[in-house]
């Protein structure tokens, strides 16, 4: 009998766990440890924090999922992980604290043969002052922060219908940020209900991104084969920019933020200040508070985990020019170094280094796309992580681990610019892979299976992907079917 | 506090606006079904090329 337990209940850790449970006879347990009670699908928060969406669409509760499927569900937050067990077990073992009303600041210690850290981001709205639901600018990064975003947004569209002028600023908090691709797809959106409000010409609207170039996204941009011509996603990016009247700011990283007023500094070293009336600005992302402690007790983080809280696992990080970067430095097993059951998925892994180029500015300040790891890779990953412990458990501790490195996987992106069956449009990309390898493809990507379009269809894509991935996530008959 | 002329905007004058028939295009119903059926077709491709 083995003990699996899953950090985190998100894209990952509720995939991990649902092909554990699916593939694990019930001699073995599988144990979801997750602060949260519900599940969501964090990619239509945009339509939440536009009101065209209502929260429960994007969320539901994991408890009646896990029952049905045989997982254990505890709703608390991990502290620590001891690999190494203590002194009574020398079993692995993690330590919990409670965050269920009824038991909340209760601590507990689980056991687990295998591990699977799938913890997601700790969202850093404190790297920048004043930003965030507890400063001065809203997020849709969770449900709840999204039906404030819409609530506000709201207040906006009053104003803005009678009469008063109002700017917008929409983009990324902090130079290091990464999820651009969420703050493209509410630019849009906004542009859209202004435009359905019959308000657009009395706002405003700005894109601040810590992207050098529009089109970025935090891949480095992707190159596509179009009409037999070469053209680029900044291209591509720019001409929507332009066509919808929205103004952008690139390469920039967000000082600090007073009320109605973000201050900035760009690539070329120099300072801004930005009025402003409502500001959706998502923050960086960081590792999870966990820390690692050998049998003894004794202090082992800074094995486990990198400096920024992400959970080290077997890519290449040797710090190095980006010259020098090659495909091979990103993981493929995502096994934590020295631990055969010890893994780390999603955002939780840390990466070896960014995948666009990143620069800084004359002053010195850091301004570089973090990579993204969410969604479809996400998941992939996660079933890479839990195929491979179902295959150790079964067929013994020795057998190799699965793997799917980002740089041999491909990544649909669908960046919604608009809602509406007959009216919607958005960004439909896909891209081979996700982390471009050079010495397979001239322009880092097979330009066959890397492709960008825009329109309905974009939209229809979208919404099939949300009640999907709502339907795959409830575990409901054939699950399993529909691909990560 | 910058203004319109100091805030560094990125200079869109030079990207490519959509023709006509490419807004058309973008909400034909019928060119749209066209291009949801090939968009999924390539994601499908994408699944099973890549490490899924």
């Amino acid at each position: 009998m083995s003990d699996v337990v899953v950090l985190g209940a998100g894209i990952a850790g509720h995939t991990a766990a649902l092909h554990l449970s699916r593939k694990l006879g019930q001699e073995h347990t599988v144990t979801v440890v997750s602060p949260n009670s519900y599940w969501n699908w964090i990619p239509s928060n945009i339509w939440v924090g536009v009101g065209k969406m209502k929260r429960k669409q994007v969320v539901f509760p994991l408890g009646p999922i896990y029952r049905k499927k045989g997982i254990s569900f505890e709703q608390a937050e991990a502290v620590a992980i001891r690999p190494y067990g203590d002194a009574e077990d020398p079993r692995g073992a993690v330590d919990i604290v409670r965050t269920d009303p009824a038991q909340a600041g209760e601590t507990d210690r689980i056991r687990f043969d295998y591990l699977i850290n799938a913890t997601g981001p700790k969202l850093k709205f404190s790297a920048t002052e004043g930003l965030g639901p507890d400063g001065f600018t809203v997020s849709v990064c969770t449900a709840d922060h999204a039906v404030e975003a819409a609530a506000q947004f709201r207040e906006v569209i009053a104003k803005l219908k009678r009469g008063q002028r109002q700017t917008i600023v929409v983009g990324v908090g902090h130079g290091t940020c990464t999820c651009e691709g969420a703050a493209f797809e509410y630019v849009f959106n906004v542009d859209t209900e202004l435009r359905d409000a019959g308000v657009r010409d009395l706002a405003r609207v700005i894109y601040l991104t810590n992207e050098a170039e529009l089109g970025d996204f935090g891949v480095g941009g992707m190159v596509f084969d179009e009409h037999g011509y070469q053209t680029t996603s900044k291209i591509w990016t720019e001409s929507l920019f332009r066509e919808r009247g929205v103004e952008a700011i690139a390469g920039a990283h967000v000082e600090r933020i007073e009320p109605n007023i973000v201050h900035f500094e760009t690539l070329d070293g120099e300072h801004h200040s930005l009025e402003f009336d409502y500001a959706m600005l998502l923050p960086p992302f960081g590792g999870v508070d966990l820390a690692a402690y050998d049998r003894d007790g004794n202090d082992i983080t800074s094995e486990l985990f990198a400096p920024n809280g992400f959970m080290k696992v077997d890519a290449d990080y040797t710090a190095k020019p980006y010259e020098q970067w090659r495909a091979e430095d990103w993981p493929k097993t995502y096994e934590c170094p020295g631990f055969d059951n010890i893994f780390a998925v999603g955002i939780a892994f840390a990466p070896p280094h960014q995948i666009s180029r990143p620069r800084k500015s004359p002053n010195g300040t850091l301004i570089a796309p973090a990579p993204p790891r969410t969604g479809m890779p996400s998941g992939v990953m996660a079933k890479t992580a839990a195929l491979t412990i179902v295959d150790r458990i079964q067929k013994g501790k020795a057998t190799p681990a699965r793997d799917a490195s980002m740089t041999e996987m491909g990544a649909a992106c669908v960046a919604s610019a608009g809602t509406g069956l007959r009216s919607g449009s958005a960004a439909a990309m896909t891209m081979m892979p996700v982390v471009p390898d050079y010495s397979k493809y001239p322009t880092g990507r097979d330009t066959k299976d890397t492709r960008g379009e825009l329109g309905l269809h974009g939209h229809w894509v979208k919404l099939m992907l949300h009640y999907l991935f709502i339907y795959k996530a409830k575990g409901l008959p054939g699950w399993f079917l529909i691909p990560e | 506090m910058d203004d319109k002329t100091t805030l560094p905007t990125v200079d869109l004058t030079n990207a490519p606006l959509p023709t006509e028939k490419t807004l058309r295009h973008r909400k034909s119903l019928i060119g749209q079904a066209g291009s949801f059926v090939i968009f999924n077709l390539r994601m499908l491709r994408l699944i099973t090329k890549g490490k899924h």
